[in-house]
Protein backbone atom coordinates (compact mmCIF):
# COMPACT_ATOMS: atom_id res chain seq x y z
CA UNK A 1 0.00 0.00 0.00
CA UNK A 2 1.50 3.33 -1.02
CA UNK A 3 2.33 5.85 1.65
CA UNK A 4 -0.07 8.74 1.69
CA UNK A 5 1.38 12.05 2.82
CA UNK A 6 -0.10 13.10 6.13
CA UNK A 7 -1.38 16.44 4.88
CA UNK A 8 -3.18 14.78 1.91
CA UNK A 9 -4.83 12.24 4.22
CA UNK A 10 -5.85 15.02 6.57
CA UNK A 11 -7.32 17.04 3.70
CA UNK A 12 -9.24 14.00 2.45
CA UNK A 13 -10.63 13.24 5.86
CA UNK A 14 -11.50 16.86 6.35
CA UNK A 15 -13.29 16.90 3.01
CA UNK A 16 -15.09 13.62 3.57
CA UNK A 17 -17.34 15.08 6.28
CA UNK A 18 -18.97 17.80 4.15
CA UNK A 19 -19.22 15.38 1.20
CA UNK A 20 -20.96 12.79 3.39
CA UNK A 21 -23.26 15.47 4.80
CA UNK A 22 -24.10 16.76 1.37
CA UNK A 23 -24.89 13.23 0.16
CA UNK A 24 -27.13 12.68 3.16
CA UNK A 25 -28.87 16.00 2.52
CA UNK A 26 -29.39 15.07 -1.15
CA UNK A 27 -30.95 11.73 -0.19
CA UNK A 28 -33.22 13.46 2.29
CA UNK A 29 -34.16 16.14 -0.25
CA UNK A 30 -35.11 13.40 -2.69
CA UNK A 31 -37.11 11.51 -0.04
CA UNK A 32 -39.05 14.67 0.83
CA UNK A 33 -39.77 15.38 -2.85
CA UNK A 34 -41.02 11.81 -3.37
CA UNK A 35 -43.13 11.96 -0.21
CA UNK A 36 -44.61 15.26 -1.40
CA UNK A 37 -45.69 13.58 -4.61
CA UNK A 38 -47.59 11.01 -2.54
CA UNK A 39 -45.10 8.13 -2.25
CA UNK A 40 -45.88 6.62 1.14
CA UNK A 41 -42.74 4.45 1.19
CA UNK A 42 -40.61 7.62 1.01
CA UNK A 43 -42.47 9.13 3.96
CA UNK A 44 -42.07 5.92 5.95
CA UNK A 45 -38.32 6.12 5.31
CA UNK A 46 -38.31 9.72 6.57
CA UNK A 47 -40.03 8.56 9.76
CA UNK A 48 -37.47 5.79 10.18
CA UNK A 49 -34.60 8.27 9.79
CA UNK A 50 -35.96 10.81 12.28
CA UNK A 51 -38.02 8.79 14.77
CA UNK A 52 -35.30 8.47 17.40
CA UNK A 53 -34.52 12.18 17.50
CA UNK A 54 -38.19 13.15 17.57
CA UNK A 55 -38.71 10.66 20.40
CA UNK A 56 -35.76 12.22 22.24
CA UNK A 57 -37.08 15.72 21.65
CA UNK A 58 -40.63 14.93 22.80
CA UNK A 59 -39.37 12.92 25.75
CA UNK A 60 -36.96 15.73 26.69
CA UNK A 61 -39.86 18.18 26.89
CA UNK A 62 -42.64 15.97 28.29
CA UNK A 63 -40.28 13.97 30.52
CA UNK A 64 -41.07 10.26 30.45
CA UNK A 65 -44.80 10.59 30.20
CA UNK A 66 -46.77 7.65 28.87
CA UNK A 67 -48.12 9.78 26.05
CA UNK A 68 -44.76 10.36 24.34
CA UNK A 69 -45.48 7.76 21.64
CA UNK A 70 -48.93 9.24 20.91
CA UNK A 71 -47.46 12.74 20.65
CA UNK A 72 -44.71 11.53 18.27
CA UNK A 73 -47.33 9.84 16.07
CA UNK A 74 -49.35 13.05 16.06
CA UNK A 75 -46.21 14.97 15.02
CA UNK A 76 -45.68 12.71 12.02
CA UNK A 77 -49.37 12.91 11.09
CA UNK A 78 -49.14 16.73 11.07
CA UNK A 79 -45.94 16.57 9.03
CA UNK A 80 -47.63 14.23 6.53
CA UNK A 81 -50.66 16.51 6.17
CA UNK A 82 -48.63 19.71 5.69
CA UNK A 83 -45.71 18.21 3.76
CA UNK A 84 -46.87 19.68 0.46
CA UNK A 85 -46.51 23.17 1.90
CA UNK A 86 -42.88 22.54 2.95
CA UNK A 87 -40.70 24.36 0.39
CA UNK A 88 -37.37 22.76 1.42
CA UNK A 89 -35.71 26.15 1.97
CA UNK A 90 -34.70 24.96 5.45
CA UNK A 91 -33.59 21.47 6.37
CA UNK A 92 -36.40 18.93 6.80
CA UNK A 93 -35.13 18.14 10.31
CA UNK A 94 -35.38 21.81 11.38
CA UNK A 95 -38.97 21.98 10.17
CA UNK A 96 -39.79 18.63 11.80
CA UNK A 97 -38.30 19.68 15.16
CA UNK A 98 -40.27 22.93 15.17
CA UNK A 99 -43.49 21.02 14.58
CA UNK A 100 -42.50 18.61 17.38
CA UNK A 101 -41.84 21.44 19.86
CA UNK A 102 -45.17 23.10 18.99
CA UNK A 103 -46.98 19.79 19.37
CA UNK A 104 -45.45 19.37 22.83
CA UNK A 105 -46.56 22.87 23.91
CA UNK A 106 -50.04 22.17 22.52
CA UNK A 107 -50.17 18.89 24.40
CA UNK A 108 -49.12 20.50 27.68
CA UNK A 109 -51.57 23.37 27.21
CA UNK A 110 -54.57 21.27 26.13
CA UNK A 111 -54.16 18.67 28.80
CA UNK A 112 -53.25 21.34 31.33
CA UNK A 113 -50.42 19.18 32.60
CA UNK A 114 -46.89 20.05 33.56
CA UNK A 115 -43.93 17.85 32.75
CA UNK A 116 -43.30 15.04 35.23
CA UNK A 117 -43.09 16.30 38.80
CA UNK A 118 -42.03 14.70 42.04
CA UNK A 119 -43.78 15.93 45.11
CA UNK A 120 -41.58 14.24 47.71
CA UNK A 121 -38.11 15.56 48.55
CA UNK A 122 -34.99 13.36 48.47
CA UNK A 123 -34.26 11.34 51.60
CA UNK A 124 -30.81 11.28 53.22
CA UNK A 125 -30.17 7.78 51.90
CA UNK A 126 -31.08 8.81 48.37
CA UNK A 127 -28.75 11.81 48.49
CA UNK A 128 -25.93 9.55 49.75
CA UNK A 129 -26.52 7.07 46.93
CA UNK A 130 -26.55 9.84 44.35
CA UNK A 131 -23.31 11.17 45.83
CA UNK A 132 -21.80 7.71 45.42
CA UNK A 133 -22.79 7.61 41.76
CA UNK A 134 -21.55 11.15 41.06
CA UNK A 135 -18.20 10.49 42.78
CA UNK A 136 -17.58 7.22 40.93
CA UNK A 137 -15.45 7.16 37.80
CA UNK A 138 -18.30 5.81 35.71
CA UNK A 139 -22.06 5.32 36.08
CA UNK A 140 -23.22 2.07 37.78
CA UNK A 141 -23.54 -0.96 35.54
CA UNK A 142 -26.30 -2.66 37.50
CA UNK A 143 -29.60 -1.79 35.72
CA UNK A 144 -31.55 -1.31 38.96
CA UNK A 145 -28.86 1.03 40.37
CA UNK A 146 -28.81 2.95 37.11
CA UNK A 147 -32.59 3.26 37.16
CA UNK A 148 -32.52 4.53 40.72
CA UNK A 149 -29.75 7.02 39.91
CA UNK A 150 -31.76 8.31 36.95
CA UNK A 151 -34.79 8.72 39.18
CA UNK A 152 -32.72 10.70 41.71
CA UNK A 153 -31.31 12.90 38.96
CA UNK A 154 -34.87 13.58 37.75
CA UNK A 155 -35.70 14.79 41.24
CA UNK A 156 -32.66 17.07 41.24
CA UNK A 157 -33.64 18.46 37.85
CA UNK A 158 -37.11 19.09 39.21
CA UNK A 159 -35.61 21.84 41.37
CA UNK A 160 -34.69 23.82 38.25
CA UNK A 161 -37.06 25.98 36.19
CA UNK A 162 -38.97 23.96 33.58
CA UNK A 163 -37.20 25.58 30.59
CA UNK A 164 -33.80 24.81 32.12
CA UNK A 165 -34.73 21.16 32.65
CA UNK A 166 -35.83 20.86 29.04
CA UNK A 167 -32.72 22.57 27.68
CA UNK A 168 -30.42 20.36 29.77
CA UNK A 169 -32.22 17.19 28.72
CA UNK A 170 -32.24 18.12 25.05
CA UNK A 171 -28.62 19.27 24.87
CA UNK A 172 -26.71 17.22 27.42
CA UNK A 173 -28.75 14.01 27.33
CA UNK A 174 -30.50 13.74 23.97
CA UNK A 175 -27.56 15.29 22.12
CA UNK A 176 -29.18 18.15 20.20
CA UNK A 177 -26.71 20.85 19.19
CA UNK A 178 -26.87 24.44 20.42
CA UNK A 179 -27.70 25.52 16.87
CA UNK A 180 -30.59 23.06 16.64
CA UNK A 181 -31.96 24.19 20.00
CA UNK A 182 -31.73 27.83 18.97
CA UNK A 183 -33.65 27.13 15.75
CA UNK A 184 -36.38 25.01 17.29
CA UNK A 185 -36.94 27.33 20.26
CA UNK A 186 -36.53 30.57 18.27
CA UNK A 187 -33.67 31.73 20.49
CA UNK A 188 -30.32 33.33 19.85
CA UNK A 189 -27.39 30.86 19.92
CA UNK A 190 -25.67 32.87 22.65
CA UNK A 191 -28.85 32.91 24.74
CA UNK A 192 -29.01 29.11 24.55
CA UNK A 193 -25.37 28.87 25.67
CA UNK A 194 -25.90 31.25 28.60
CA UNK A 195 -29.02 29.38 29.70
CA UNK A 196 -27.24 26.05 29.43
CA UNK A 197 -24.27 27.33 31.44
CA UNK A 198 -26.53 28.73 34.17
CA UNK A 199 -28.65 25.55 34.24
CA UNK A 200 -25.61 23.37 34.69
CA UNK A 201 -24.23 25.58 37.44
CA UNK A 202 -27.64 25.59 39.16
CA UNK A 203 -27.94 21.83 38.99
CA UNK A 204 -24.63 21.42 40.83
CA UNK A 205 -25.67 24.11 43.29
CA UNK A 206 -28.89 22.21 44.09
CA UNK A 207 -26.95 18.99 44.47
CA UNK A 208 -24.31 20.52 46.77
CA UNK A 209 -26.97 22.12 48.95
CA UNK A 210 -28.70 18.76 49.31
CA UNK A 211 -25.41 17.18 50.28
CA UNK A 212 -24.65 19.91 52.80
CA UNK A 213 -28.08 19.70 54.42
CA UNK A 214 -27.66 15.93 54.48
CA UNK A 215 -24.32 16.05 56.27
CA UNK A 216 -25.45 18.76 58.70
CA UNK A 217 -28.55 16.81 59.84
CA UNK A 218 -26.72 14.08 61.87
CA UNK A 219 -24.85 16.79 63.84
CA UNK A 220 -28.14 18.44 64.69
CA UNK A 221 -29.46 15.12 65.93
CA UNK A 222 -26.34 14.62 68.08
CA UNK A 223 -26.82 18.03 69.63
CA UNK A 224 -30.48 17.26 70.30
CA UNK A 225 -29.57 13.87 71.79
CA UNK B 1 -42.17 24.57 39.73
CA UNK B 2 -39.90 24.22 42.69
CA UNK B 3 -36.94 26.30 41.52
CA UNK B 4 -34.81 27.76 44.27
CA UNK B 5 -34.84 31.58 44.19
CA UNK B 6 -31.42 31.62 45.90
CA UNK B 7 -29.69 30.26 42.80
CA UNK B 8 -31.28 32.20 39.94
CA UNK B 9 -27.93 33.29 38.46
CA UNK B 10 -24.69 31.43 37.91
CA UNK B 11 -22.65 34.15 39.65
CA UNK B 12 -20.28 34.47 36.69
CA UNK B 13 -19.69 37.65 34.65
CA UNK B 14 -22.77 37.78 32.41
CA UNK B 15 -20.81 38.68 29.27
CA UNK B 16 -18.56 35.65 29.82
CA UNK B 17 -21.15 32.92 30.40
CA UNK B 18 -21.56 31.90 26.75
CA UNK B 19 -17.78 31.60 26.35
CA UNK B 20 -17.52 29.61 29.57
CA UNK B 21 -20.11 27.22 28.15
CA UNK B 22 -18.04 26.86 24.98
CA UNK B 23 -14.99 26.17 27.16
CA UNK B 24 -16.81 23.35 28.99
CA UNK B 25 -18.22 21.78 25.86
CA UNK B 26 -14.82 21.93 24.14
CA UNK B 27 -16.09 23.99 21.21
CA UNK B 28 -13.38 26.64 21.32
CA UNK B 29 -10.23 27.61 19.43
CA UNK B 30 -6.89 27.44 21.29
CA UNK B 31 -6.53 31.24 21.32
CA UNK B 32 -9.97 31.64 22.86
CA UNK B 33 -9.14 28.96 25.44
CA UNK B 34 -6.08 30.97 26.49
CA UNK B 35 -8.16 34.13 26.86
CA UNK B 36 -10.90 32.40 28.87
CA UNK B 37 -8.41 30.61 31.13
CA UNK B 38 -6.69 33.93 31.83
CA UNK B 39 -10.04 35.41 32.85
CA UNK B 40 -10.80 32.40 35.07
CA UNK B 41 -7.50 32.90 36.92
CA UNK B 42 -8.38 36.51 37.74
CA UNK B 43 -12.11 36.15 38.41
CA UNK B 44 -13.05 33.94 41.40
CA UNK B 45 -16.80 34.29 40.69
CA UNK B 46 -16.41 32.99 37.14
CA UNK B 47 -14.02 30.26 38.31
CA UNK B 48 -16.54 29.04 40.91
CA UNK B 49 -19.45 29.08 38.44
CA UNK B 50 -17.27 27.33 35.86
CA UNK B 51 -16.43 24.55 38.32
CA UNK B 52 -20.08 24.11 39.25
CA UNK B 53 -21.13 23.92 35.61
CA UNK B 54 -18.33 21.46 34.85
CA UNK B 55 -19.23 19.22 37.79
CA UNK B 56 -22.80 18.87 36.52
CA UNK B 57 -21.47 16.57 33.80
CA UNK B 58 -20.94 13.94 36.52
CA UNK B 59 -24.64 14.13 37.36
CA UNK B 60 -25.95 14.42 33.82
CA UNK B 61 -24.04 11.36 32.61
CA UNK B 62 -26.45 9.28 34.72
CA UNK B 63 -29.29 10.16 32.37
CA UNK B 64 -29.56 8.17 29.19
CA UNK B 65 -30.86 9.30 25.82
CA UNK B 66 -34.26 8.03 24.75
CA UNK B 67 -33.88 4.68 23.03
CA UNK B 68 -34.91 4.16 19.41
CA UNK B 69 -38.54 3.02 19.32
CA UNK B 70 -37.55 0.26 16.88
CA UNK B 71 -38.16 -0.54 13.22
CA UNK B 72 -41.85 -1.30 13.77
CA UNK B 73 -42.61 2.26 14.83
CA UNK B 74 -42.43 3.77 11.33
CA UNK B 75 -44.74 1.06 10.01
CA UNK B 76 -47.16 1.56 12.89
CA UNK B 77 -47.14 5.34 12.38
CA UNK B 78 -47.89 4.94 8.68
CA UNK B 79 -50.86 2.73 9.58
CA UNK B 80 -52.01 5.41 12.04
CA UNK B 81 -51.69 8.09 9.34
CA UNK B 82 -53.64 5.99 6.81
CA UNK B 83 -56.40 5.40 9.37
CA UNK B 84 -56.56 9.11 10.21
CA UNK B 85 -56.80 9.98 6.50
CA UNK B 86 -59.57 7.41 6.00
CA UNK B 87 -61.50 8.71 9.00
CA UNK B 88 -61.20 12.26 7.71
CA UNK B 89 -62.36 11.30 4.21
CA UNK B 90 -65.28 9.31 5.62
CA UNK B 91 -66.31 12.16 7.84
CA UNK B 92 -66.24 14.53 4.90
CA UNK B 93 -68.22 12.23 2.58
CA UNK B 94 -70.99 11.57 5.12
CA UNK B 95 -71.57 15.04 6.45
CA UNK B 96 -70.70 17.42 3.63
CA UNK B 97 -74.06 16.99 1.67
CA UNK B 98 -76.04 17.41 4.89
CA UNK B 99 -74.12 20.50 5.87
CA UNK B 100 -74.65 22.06 2.42
CA UNK B 101 -78.37 21.16 2.48
CA UNK B 102 -78.74 22.60 5.97
CA UNK B 103 -77.20 25.91 4.86
CA UNK B 104 -79.55 26.12 1.84
CA UNK B 105 -82.54 25.33 4.04
CA UNK B 106 -81.50 27.95 6.57
CA UNK B 107 -81.07 30.59 3.84
CA UNK B 108 -84.50 29.80 2.30
CA UNK B 109 -86.17 29.82 5.70
CA UNK B 110 -84.55 33.17 6.48
CA UNK B 111 -85.84 34.77 3.24
CA UNK B 112 -89.32 33.31 3.77
CA UNK B 113 -89.45 34.62 7.33
CA UNK B 114 -88.37 38.08 6.16
CA UNK B 115 -91.14 38.12 3.51
CA UNK B 116 -93.83 36.99 5.97
CA UNK B 117 -92.79 39.63 8.49
CA UNK B 118 -92.73 42.37 5.84
CA UNK B 119 -96.21 41.35 4.57
CA UNK B 120 -97.58 41.17 8.11
CA UNK B 121 -96.31 44.62 8.98
CA UNK B 122 -97.64 46.14 5.79
CA UNK B 123 -101.08 44.51 6.39
CA UNK B 124 -101.51 45.39 10.03
CA UNK B 125 -99.56 48.61 10.43
CA UNK B 126 -100.89 50.62 7.46
CA UNK B 127 -101.85 54.23 8.07
CA UNK B 128 -104.59 56.27 6.46
CA UNK B 129 -103.70 59.71 7.65
CA UNK B 130 -100.31 59.15 9.23
CA UNK B 131 -101.53 57.51 12.47
CA UNK B 132 -100.88 53.86 13.11
CA UNK B 133 -103.87 51.59 13.42
CA UNK B 134 -104.32 48.49 15.45
CA UNK B 135 -105.74 45.34 13.77
CA UNK B 136 -109.11 46.01 15.46
CA UNK B 137 -109.32 49.30 13.56
CA UNK B 138 -109.23 47.54 10.15
CA UNK B 139 -113.01 47.90 9.71
CA UNK B 140 -112.58 51.65 9.53
CA UNK B 141 -110.79 51.38 6.23
CA UNK B 142 -113.90 50.03 4.50
CA UNK B 143 -116.53 51.91 6.51
CA UNK B 144 -118.27 53.38 3.47
CA UNK B 145 -120.01 50.29 2.05
CA UNK B 146 -121.95 52.32 -0.52
CA UNK B 147 -118.84 53.74 -2.11
CA UNK B 148 -118.75 53.10 -5.88
CA UNK B 149 -115.63 53.11 -7.97
CA UNK B 150 -115.20 56.25 -9.93
CA UNK B 151 -112.91 54.92 -12.67
CA UNK B 152 -111.21 51.71 -13.86
CA UNK B 153 -108.15 52.01 -11.63
CA UNK B 154 -110.21 52.74 -8.57
CA UNK B 155 -112.38 49.73 -9.36
CA UNK B 156 -109.32 47.43 -9.58
CA UNK B 157 -108.08 48.36 -6.11
CA UNK B 158 -111.54 48.18 -4.51
CA UNK B 159 -112.80 44.92 -2.92
CA UNK B 160 -114.40 42.60 -5.51
CA UNK B 161 -117.54 42.07 -3.48
CA UNK B 162 -118.13 44.49 -0.65
CA UNK B 163 -121.47 42.96 0.33
CA UNK B 164 -120.24 39.36 0.50
CA UNK B 165 -122.92 38.19 -1.95
CA UNK B 166 -125.82 40.05 -0.26
CA UNK B 167 -127.67 42.78 -2.05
Amino acid sequence: MPDVPKNVAATASALSIPVARSEKADIEHDLVRRAQSGEEAAFEELIRRHQQRVFGLVNGILRRRDDVEDVVQQVFLKVFVSLKRFDQRSAFSTWLYKISVNECWDYLRKRKVRPLTYEADLSEDQVSRLDGVASADKPPEDPSQRAEARDLLERMLERLPEEDQQLLMLKEVEGFSVQELAEMLNLNVNTVKVRLFRSRARLTEVYKRKLESNTSQPNTREKRG
Amino acid sequence: MTSDPMIETSGACSDFEARLYDRISGEMSSSDITAVDAHLKNCPACAAAFERARFSARLLRIAEPTPDPGPGFAHMTMAHIRQAQRDLAEERSIWSPFVSLAWKFAATAGVALALVLTFDISQHRTTVDGTYLSPSDDAGLFSDVNYKSSDRDDFLVSPADENHGKR
